[in-house]
């Protein structure tokens, strides 16, 4: 089967514009989201050893 | 939706990948960084089946000669790729201005994929308020609808090459 190609659609660069910067946006949310998850594992593999 | 098994990667991986959420996995290398990789929905261009991939270590240390880090990433990606109708799509951070380094050295490691034939990799920058994005696409080359998804990505690119009105 072929899937149905759902596209979304533009008419101004303004509307590409303000759709670029949310994935922008996005992106920083995930960064900084995975940052802190990052800095937990990081702590918890510290933890870890110092028990060892 | 991605449907990765984590066994499966996990044979293949240079490094252990452990699940973290829906579609995220995380890693540490040889020098004893932490990796997170995920692949989230995205709908800039489609509706469905696209999904934007991220990558995210503790501190942005450098591993750029870590050849197990490039297989370890394009495991995954293989992986993310057994639906022929994925569409994967990538942005490179720009908060500290190495977004050009980063395109760089993605477009290298995708360069140096054994299966890179397989697939269609198209990038671009954007220039948006007055910083420098550099996004890309990558999908399968029997995609049934490869060409119209890349004339989307193209089409969505040139909003941002042509001069304002």
């Amino acid at each position: 089967m072929i899937m149905e190609l759902k596209a979304v659609k533009y008419n101004s660069r303004e509307e590409a514009l303000g759709a670029f910067k949310k994935m922008v946006q996005r992106k920083r949310e995930w960064l900084a989201e995975t940052d802190r998850e990052l800095k937990q594992m990081r702590e918890s593999s510290k933890a870890v050893y110092a028990n060892g | 939706m991605v449907k990765m098994k984590l066994d499966e990667l996990n044979s293949c991986s240079s490094y252990k990948l452990t699940k973290k959420g829906e579609n995220s996995y995380s890693f540490e290398n040889d020098e004893h960084n932490l990796f997170l990789i995920a692949f989230s929905p995205n709908d800039t261009i489609l509706e469905e089946n696209t999904y934007e991939f991220g990558i995210n270590n503790d501190g942005n240390k450098p591993s750029r000669n870590d050849e197990k880090l490039r297989k370890t990433i394009f495991v995954a990606i293989e992986a993310f790729f057994e639906s022929k109708d994925n569409v994967l799509i990538y942005q490179c951070e720009t908060g500290d201005c190495k977004q050009a380094l980063r395109a760089r050295l993605f477009q290298r490691w995708f360069n140096m994929y054994e299966h890179r034939n397989e697939y269609i990799s198209k990038s671009g920058m954007i220039i948006a308020e007055g910083v420098e994005h550099y996004a890309g696409i990558i999908l399968r080359k029997d995609n049934p609808k490869a060409k119209e998804v890349l004339q989307l990505f193209e089409n969505f690119i040139s909003f941002f090459n042509d001069k304002p009105e």
